[in-house]
């Protein structure tokens, strides 16, 4: 399932590192990854693994300092966004690349109706006016399955449900039609059924906008219905990529394998859940080598000292892993390890 | 952080700060050489203390030698003790420095420059009323007429007054009532507020009511006023004294408090964790007074320290109407009130209190700011 | 079948709603509004149910931390809601709580020995040396390193932070514990530590556990039964793999097939649920559900759903039961 499209937007080895008391904290230390052309690449990873990071470090939102810009490009339309200036970022930002966020109740100001906030937007980049704004709006409002859009235009945040908001967030984010989508947790803070509301709601204009969705989530369930590509995150570095189809049924990475044995089943019921031991590792004081090899069952002399590089193990599938890349990880049994 | 520091630094065992100046830590330099000259002068005044240690004195000074004494020493202790930890300094327990919040609390504070320096000046302010004894020259009481009206000079440091009263002294002794009722009456009123606010915000409905109208009551009527009103009918008994008016200052200054906390409280009884304690069983006292207050507490640290100065002000406003703390004793409201009839003849006699009353102020202002952005989470150091 | 441990009949907690000078009552947000269930000794009943729907409050005011409006708990043959004074804080020793939020759960000035320790101290249990050796061995079985008593919160991760909180509901050896979303704010990896330790937990001391969540993954993974709650109702209760292979009620279908599976290319028939959930303070007449239930939208609802009264409970099979008036009463 390769693309044979060129990637709209390619991280290489990005780096954001964060000033902080004790020390440099490495929250994004080397990430490559590629978005194509009206693909979907979801990023998983626990919290702190850096995935929110990447993604404001590509929309340029990171403040500095207490961020450090520590290298690393990222390839939007062969320009490197790195190196744009705040003026030339303002000018992709909502417009090319849009970004809706987790908490719908925080991410809208409560003090403008939402057709206003919405309108903002086309009027900042497009220079539309405030009617042909408030039009707009209307438009983007019953796009995203908002009934009766004239009436809601004109509300205000707190008179709308969690869901009703995350579609205003998303009717937001797409009212420049912009080429690429990130969404930070989108569906986290809503229930299950609304949940699946938003996700379709998502896959259905992606059909109709074609625009390209980064999708950052922690729950692999969401994962495997939105996504075309998969990037696993661990400590600051992607550890797996693949498309998602490959990454579920023949996931390589250790780190993958056990976050895969430690969710429950909805339809098979285990009697205990495999569990990676021990705790994800400070990003102040990541370990030498492999950072995962603290946790990992087949960590060996080499993993202490050279740090794996993402390598081709089937086409598109990228492991960094040295265990890998030997071929001895067959069968990861997390009950060897230590805790520490 | 470096384990070595430079020779310069050697410089403080002469004169505490001297060494946190020269190695370029100028605020700290500065505040401490204010205590440090303080000390230098008091040293001077060694012979008076022990004059007034071994003769037995009125019943009024019998114990403030001694304070002035055990203070002297604690705070030669101190500062030559902080000069020597800036020439050596003793090995940093990183793990432990990271983790505890009092040394999180103290770093935040210390980025705040001017909170730094209100802090060395509240730190002067309390050393220069704690030693008054051993740097006054004179008796604050002693009246002789001959030496009335003078102005400044090597006689008589700042002058005297319409009774030939040393004024450097009185401004000194006045430090001592001024700095002791702003505490005094802030302790009173940070008690009361805090213990009021807790019990309203906690238990709610009738009572919470109650004490809120109560003290929305007093919010809604002028302190002054209050304050007249009070000590009128109290003085018209024929009682007056400084006890009165620190129990009046405190009884009219808790209502901030009491609002604070219990706003703090409303919040707080609405966490997990006060919830998981009354699943154990706790008795409501327990969980006011383990659980909810010691989490209420940072913002009522800075309120109060940001009251003291203004409560210093209301008492010299109260001593300037002639209605605070009875003469002869001296405090600044009450020097700036004497002074008033001379301002064109004698403008000393106002100018020197009313600096100190301003100085005080600021210092406490500037102090609890500090406090404030340190208490405060959400400036805290990201992480 | 023997006496529960505890037995919840026709729960109600409603909450005021005040308006104006005079804080006149002027209706009732019915958080929980009749809700009956049993637990057995050593068993897990999951509740399940979207935000607002009452699981929460459930749990709570069994514990008596919100005051009930009608209805009996029974736990241990005794009527919680009439007990005062001694014999309440007796019962406090057996019944607990673990919260969902790490953070607001635990005191952030009280270091771990004090938080744990409290409770013993509080009852009179132990205390001084004693104390600290029940407090070191309970952190031990949790997974915590006992040297670690005289931590703040702060200094530890979520993960370990759940743990404190499961140490201080253990401290007095409780025969009941209500899991209030208490791995929701976790990492799948830490999730499954934590769910691993409860079941351990359970082995070990016969521990009953009432597990409120609205992830049906771990809910499946950790109940003996579960329980479905809308609007502060329960709609449907059967054992575990009933429920979730046959389930009767058409909200628990949708929920159901709501979850994402993490199966790429697993696309399901989708019950697609329209609209939110209604305002718990006017709730819609008839069934509750009845303006999002996607029955009564394809037209075999009946009239009763939308103006009748709230359907009544009724045995689908066996230990399975159901409240909608599309479902016939079975065996």
């Amino acid at each position: 399932m390769s693309s044979s499209s060129e990637p709209l937007l390619r991280l290489e080895n990005l780096r954001t590192h964060f000033k902080m008391e004790g020390g440099i904290a490495k929250a994004v230390d080397g990430v490559n990854y590629s978005i194509f052309p009206k693909k979907t690449l979801a990023v998983v990873g626990e919290s702190g693994c850096g995935k929110s990071v990447t993604a404001m470090s590509i929309m340029g939102l990171i403040p500095c300092p207490p961020g450090i810009k520590a290298g690393g490009k990222i390839w939007y339309r062969d320009q490197d966004l790195r190196t744009y200036s705040d003026d030339q970022l303002r000018k992709i930002r909502g417009n090319e690349i849009a970004m809706i966020f987790q908490e719908p109740m925080t991410s809208l100001n409560p003090v403008y109706t939402v057709g206003d906030q919405i309108g903002e937007a086309v009027r900042l980049h497009q220079g539309m006016s405030r009617k042909d704004a408030h039009d707009k709006a209307i438009e983007m409002l019953a796009k995203v399955g908002i009934p009766s859009p004239e009436k809601r235009v004109d509300e205000y945040p707190h008179q709308m449900s969690g869901g009703m908001r995350q579609r205003v967030m998303i009717a937001m984010a797409l009212s420049c039609d912009p080429e690429v989508l990130i969404a930070d947790e989108p569906t986290t803070a809503l229930d299950v059924t609304i949940q699946a509301q938003i996700l379709d709601l998502m896959t259905e204009l992606q059909d109709t906008t074609g625009a390209s969705i980064l999708f950052i989530t922690h729950d692999l369930g969401v994962v495997a219905e939105v996504s075309d590509h998969v990037a696993v995150m661990y400590a600051g570095k992607v550890v797996e990529y693949a498309d998602a189809k490959t990454l579920y049924e023949s996931p390589q990475h250790p780190y993958t394998v056990g976050l895969f044995r430690s969710i429950p089943d909805l339809y098979v019921r285990q009697k205990q859940l495999q569990t990676i031991p021990g705790v994800v590792p400070s990003p102040l004081d990541f370990p030498s080598g492999c950072r995962f090899r603290n946790r990992c069952p087949l960590a060996d002399g080499r993993c202490g000292q050279e740090e794996p590089l993402l390598r081709n193990v089937g086409e598109g599938h990228t492991v960094a892993c040295h265990a890998v890349e030997e071929g001895r990880a067959a069968d990861v049994d997390f009950s060897t390890v230590s805790e520490v | 952080m470096s384990g070595t520091s430079s020779p310069l630094a050697w410089a403080g065992l002469v004169a505490p700060g001297l060494g946190h100046l020269l190695t370029g830590r100028k605020i700290h330099g500065v505040g401490l050489l204010l205590s440090t000259s303080l000390v230098f002068m008091g040293a001077a005044g060694f012979p008076r203390l022990l004059e007034r240690l071994a003769a037995p004195g009125g019943p009024d000074f019998a114990i403030h030698p001694y304070v002035a004494l055990l203070s002297y020493l604690a705070a030669v202790i101190l500062l030559w003790w902080q000069a020597l930890r800036l020439a050596r300094p003793p090995a940093i327990d990183a793990e432990k420095l990271k983790t505890s919040q009092l040394a999180q609390i103290t770093k935040q504070f210390q980025r705040n420059r001017t909170g730094v320096f209100g802090m060395y000046l509240v730190f002067a302010l309390i050393l220069m009323a704690l030693l008054t004894p051993m740097l006054a020259p004179h008796d604050p009481d002693q009246i002789d007429v001959g030496d009335k009206l003078l102005g400044p000079g090597t006689a008589f440091l700042l002058g005297t007054d319409e009774f030939g009263r040393d004024l450097y002294s009185r401004v000194l002794y006045g430090a001592r009532i001024s700095l002791s009722i702003g505490f005094v009456a802030v302790g009173l009123a940070g008690t009361i507020g805090t213990l009021l606010g807790a019990i309203s915000g906690y238990f709610g409905g009738f009572i919470d009511k109650l004490i809120m109208w109560f003290t929305d009551l007093l919010l809604s009527l002028p302190r002054l006023v209050l304050l007249l009103a009070i000590i009128g009918i109290v003085s018209a008994a024929g009682a007056q004294t400084i006890f009165l008016i620190v129990v009046i200052l405190g009884l009219t200054g808790w209502m901030g408090v009491a609002r604070i906390v219990r706003s703090q409280v409303l919040s707080l009884k609405e966490q997990d964790f006060v919830a998981a304690a009354h699943a154990v069983g706790l008795s409501n006292q327990r969980i006011l007074l383990r659980h909810i207050v010691p989490n209420a507490l940072a913002p009522v640290i800075v309120y109060v320290s940001l009251a003291i100065g203004s409560t210093i002000l209301v008492e010299a406003s109260l001593s300037f109407l002639g209605l605070g703390v009875p003469p002869p004793t001296a405090t600044w409201g009450a020097i700036v009130n004497d002074g008033r009839e001379y301002l064109r003849s004698a403008w000393w006699i106002t100018l020197f209190p009313g600096l100190m009353i301003v100085l005080a102020v600021m210092s406490f202002n500037l102090f609890g700011d500090g406090l404030r952005d340190a208490l405060d989470p959400k400036l805290r150091g990201r992480g | 079948m023997s006496e529960s441990l505890l037995q919840v009949n026709d729960l109600k907690t409603w909450f005021p709603m005040k308006k104006g000078l005079m804080s006149r009552v002027v209706g009732h947000v019915k958080a929980v509004d009749g809700v009956s269930f049993e637990i057995g000794a050593g068993e897990t009943l999951g509740l399940v149910g979207e935000s607002g729907c009452g699981k929460t409050t459930v749990g709570r005011t069994l514990l008596r931390l919100i005051p009930a409006t009608g209805g009996t708990v029974r736990f241990d043959g005794k009527n919680v809601f009439d007990l005062k004074g001694d014999p309440l804080r007796a019962l406090r020793r057996d019944m607990q709580i673990i919260f969902q939020d790490p953070y607001s759960s635990l005191n952030p000035r009280m270091d771990v020995r004090s938080i744990i320790g409290e409770a013993l101290q509080v009852h009179g249990i132990a205390k001084g040396q004693e104390l600290e050796d029940r407090v070191a061995a309970l952190m031990t079985r949790v997974g915590l390193l006992a040297e670690h008593m005289r931590r703040y919160p702060h200094e530890f991760s979520g993960g370990q932070r759940q743990r404190i909180g499961i140490a201080r509901a253990l401290a007095l050896e409780p025969k009941f514990i209500v899991c209030d979303e208490a791995v929701s704010a976790l990492d799948v990896s830490v999730q499954a530590q934590i769910l691993n330790l409860l079941e351990d937990l359970q082995q070990e001391f016969g521990i009953s556990y009432l597990f409120i969540s609205h992830d049906l993954s771990v809910v499946r993974h950790i109940s003996d039964r579960v329980a479905v709650m809308y609007l502060g109702r329960i709609v449907e209760l059967a054992d575990v793999d009933e429920l979730f292979d046959n389930p009767s009620h058409p909200y628990t279908r949708a929920l159901l097939s709501a979850i994402p599976v993490p199966r790429p290319g697993a696309k399901k028939d989708r019950v697609q649920l329209d609209g939110d959930v209604p305002n718990p303070i006017d709730p819609p007449t008839g069934c509750h559900f009845h303006p999002r239930c996607p029955m009564v939208k394809a037209g075999e609802g009946v009239p009763e759903c939308s103006t009748g009264a709230c359907p009544e409970t009724v045995t689908v099979g066996p230990n399975h039961f159901a409240a909608c008036h599309l479902i016939q009463p079975g065996t």
